[in-house]
């Protein structure tokens, strides 16, 4: 029975999506049959969760079999994108309903969960090499959808996420060929050897690019602004941060054993911490409301990498969680932003303001959503924020700074975002902006609403969702849920949260909106230069590759021209130089050719005298 | 032993006939004397296929190919008198000067 609901869960989604593709052109039909495609999974996904089966199907040989594998890890990770999948279906009914492309829209997102639940439950490194790639096409198609011009946006993520997958590939060939197998579960690789770690490095790349993190993470803001919003609170903010930290747990805890002092583990918190500081240095400056949220979705995958390397327990508990949380806080944040945009047209911060009374229930959301981003007790990203920090401090006192100046950073933003859109004066164009229909509020208040659950009632996702996950060797006998911290860790936080609050408030008094709050910092000595930099696209993997394959096309260019030359031109000129000489032989007088021939004659004769 | 004795005059004479014939080949503009120079060199031709089939004792062989030639020769001067009768009829002259208006 848990065997075929696990068939269930990939190939219901993928049939339906199908369904909806049929109807694509009947819009309400297609919205429909979309519905019922997520809240059948949702079915499927809670009768299979806490269920723990194995579907084993000898397919080719050469160790591609179809393994499945349910457990409590997949079984929470099909859960969760069951439920965003479902909250974001019934958000984009409103959302979509007048937009073009709304049908492929709802194809494209069912099929998505149906890739995302056969990653999920996939054992097979082949296997879930094929539905990472399929999550590959709908992410490319839906960005494609979006405004006129959005393939440019679709491509450069196809391009950045299709490179490191093409490196979790070489990781997973490595992988396979160090293990002798390429059931994920039945690996035990070592770090202590070059070959393995040499696997581990390439699979890393590609878990932590699909979860966003530095430096395959420059689509993101690009796609915030071209594809459609629900689709962002869907991909980037949580299938993807699901889907990827789901391996790279498993990469970190099944099939190697990262142990705490490591190199390797140095390396991912090095990477997390850096992804934290340089996507929330980004995020300040943004005066967008997309484009902000899109770089703290980047950011905040700094704190489950760092949180993930620490390879210890409150470190991993901390990430794990830190990975549910920010599905939900940042799925809230984006589906806030859409409400912005649906009842006011624009996401440009200099153009809204005041809508704190306008849309209360939006403003609710927000607030509590950004709160929990921000780290502010109770939320949930309180406790997961906690657990990171404890780790971290246990591997070293600079990722624990790096990690809380992040924190300082992603309350600065959100202040500056929550001032200037909900305060402050509203302008002419918004005087009659109203609230979102309901079916944008219920999944918002839903997502809301479990923010807060998660964090003060933490018991219920640490004990049911999370620490299982670890089980209990590795747990070591501690219990991450309740509420008893390090006193020292909950001050720090405070006194950043306190401090974040006052740079607001010098900010906004320097430049006199909330908008201007980050001014002094963006145009602060130093770093102004290096914004500018980033800006131009300096940093970016992408527009750095593009200028490369630009120098290398005009190198090849170059040596086709000349190849052309030497067949066009050169062999040309010397047989029309040679032919010119010889032209002036031919005069077509009988006599001179006779004349010729009896010299020739007359040579040949003399020759043929000498050699006698 | 006659014949064999005469074989080094007739070589002079044969040398003899292609000079004049190609002298005349060589310097004449008449289209009617172009064709006669091309006989004479012929006619030296033949005679040195003959005088070739002395030398080497096969008589027969050299007869048939003089009979050969002397057809080839007819049609060959057949045709190159009708083109110049065409020639001459088209231009109203002999002179070989001409006959230049296709040169590239």
């Amino acid at each position: 029975m848990t065997n075929n609901l696990m068939y269930f869960a990939i190939l219901l989604p993928a049939v339906i999506s199908l369904l909806a593709f049929a109807t694509r052109k009947m819009g309400k039909v297609c919205a429909a049959t979309a519905l019922l495609g997520a809240v059948v999974n949702l079915v499927v996904a809670i009768k299979l969760f806490g269920q723990t089966a194995a579907v084993h199907v000898p397919w080719t040989s050469w160790g591609l079999d179809f393994t499945l594998r349910l457990y409590s890890f997949s079984g929470f990770i099909v859960l969760a994108a069951a439920g965003f999948a479902l909250a974001i279906t019934l958000y984009s009914l409103p959302f979509m309903a007048k937009r073009e492309h709304s049908g492929l829209f709802y194809f494209q997102l069912l099929l998505s969960v149906a890739f995302a639940n056969g990653a999920a439950l996939a054992d097979n490194l082949i296997l879930l090499l094929f539905f990472w790639e399929g999550l590959l096409i709908t992410l490319y198609g839906l960005i494609a959808i979006g405004r006129p011009g959005a393939w440019k946006s679709a491509m450069k993520a196809l391009v950045l996420v299709g490179v490191s997958d093409v490196c979790m590939m070489f990781g997973i060939a490595l992988a396979g060929h160090f293990a002798g197998t390429m059931q994920i579960s039945k690996m035990h690789l070592v770090l202590t050897e070059t070959g393995p770690t040499l696997a581990f490095l390439f699979l890393i790349i590609g878990a932590t690019a699909k979860a966003g993190a530095l430096p395959f993470h420059s689509w993101i803001p690009d796609a915030a602004e071209d594809a459609p919003l629900p689709f962002m609170a869907l991909m980037p903010a949580a299938f993807e941060k699901l889907l990827g930290i789901y391996f790279l747990a498993r990469i970190t805890l099944d099939m190697f054993a990262l142990t705490p002092g490591s190199w390797c583990s140095t390396l991912l918190m090095t990477l997390g911490a850096i992804t934290i500081l340089v996507a929330v240095m980004m995020a300040l400056i943004q005066k967008d409301y997309k484009r902000l949220l899109a770089y703290h979705a980047i950011s905040q995958v700094g704190y489950m990498i760092l949180g993930i390397g620490t390879a210890v327990p409150a470190g991993i508990v901390g990430g794990l969680f830190h990975m549910i949380n920010h599905a939900l806080y940042k799925s809230g944040l984006f589906l806030s932003g859409g409400s912005v945009e649906r009842q006011t047209g624009t996401t440009d911060l200099s153009k809204l303001g005041g809508l704190a009374r306008q849309m209360p229930i939006t403003f609710f959301c927000f607030f509590v959503t950004a709160c929990s981003i921000s780290g502010v007790p109770p939320f949930n990203g309180f406790i997961s924020k906690e657990l990171i920090y404890d780790g971290a401090l246990e591997r070293g006192g600079i990722f624990y700074a790096a990690a809380l100046l992040g924190s300082f950073l992603t309350a600065a933003s959100f202040l500056k975002l929550g001032h200037s859109a909900y305060f402050g004066k509203v302008s002419e164009a918004n005087k009659n902006v109203k609230e979102a229909p309901w079916a944008m509020l219920v999944p918002m208040l839903t997502i809301a609403g479990f923010c807060i659950l998660f964090g003060v009632y933490n018991q219920l996702p640490l004990h049911k969702l999370i620490q299982p996950v670890l089980g209990e060797h590795r747990l070591e006998g501690h219990d991450y849920a309740g509420w008893h911290f390090n006193i020292m860790l909950v001050v720090g936080t405070l006194v950043v949260l306190a401090l974040a609050l006052l740079n607001h408030f010098i900010g906004v008094k320097r430049s006199g909106s909330g908008i201007g709050a980050a001014d002094h910092i963006h145009y602060a000595p130093g770093l102004h230069q290096a914004y500018d930099a980033a800006e131009k696209g300096w940093f970016d993997p992408y527009e750095l590759g593009l200028t490369l394959a630009r120098g290398v096309g005009r190198v090849t260019w170059g040596v086709d021209r000349f190849i052309n030359w030497v067949s066009d031109g050169l062999a040309v000129g010397v047989t029309a130089m040679f032919s010119y000489l010889v032209r002036s032989f031919h005069t077509g007088s009988l006599p001179i050719y006779l004349w010729w021939a009896i010299a020739g004659v007359a040579l040949v004769i003399i020759l043929l005298v000498k050699v006698n | 032993m006659n014949l064999v004795s005469l074989v080094m005059p007739f070589g002079v004479f044969v040398a003899l006939l292609a000079a004049v014939g190609l002298y005349c080949l060589i310097v004449t503009r008449d289209m009617l004397r172009v064709i006669l120079a091309l006989e004479v060199i012929t006619k030296a031709v033949t005679l040195l296929l003959i005088v070739g089939g002395l030398v080497s004792g096969h008589m027969a062989l050299a007869q048939a190919f003089v009979i050969t030639l002397i057809v080839i020769e007819v049609v060959v001067i057949v045709a190159a008198a009708g083109i110049v009768i065409a020639v001459y009829k088209h231009t109203g002259t002999l002179d070989i000067r001409r006959l230049r208006n296709l040169k590239g």
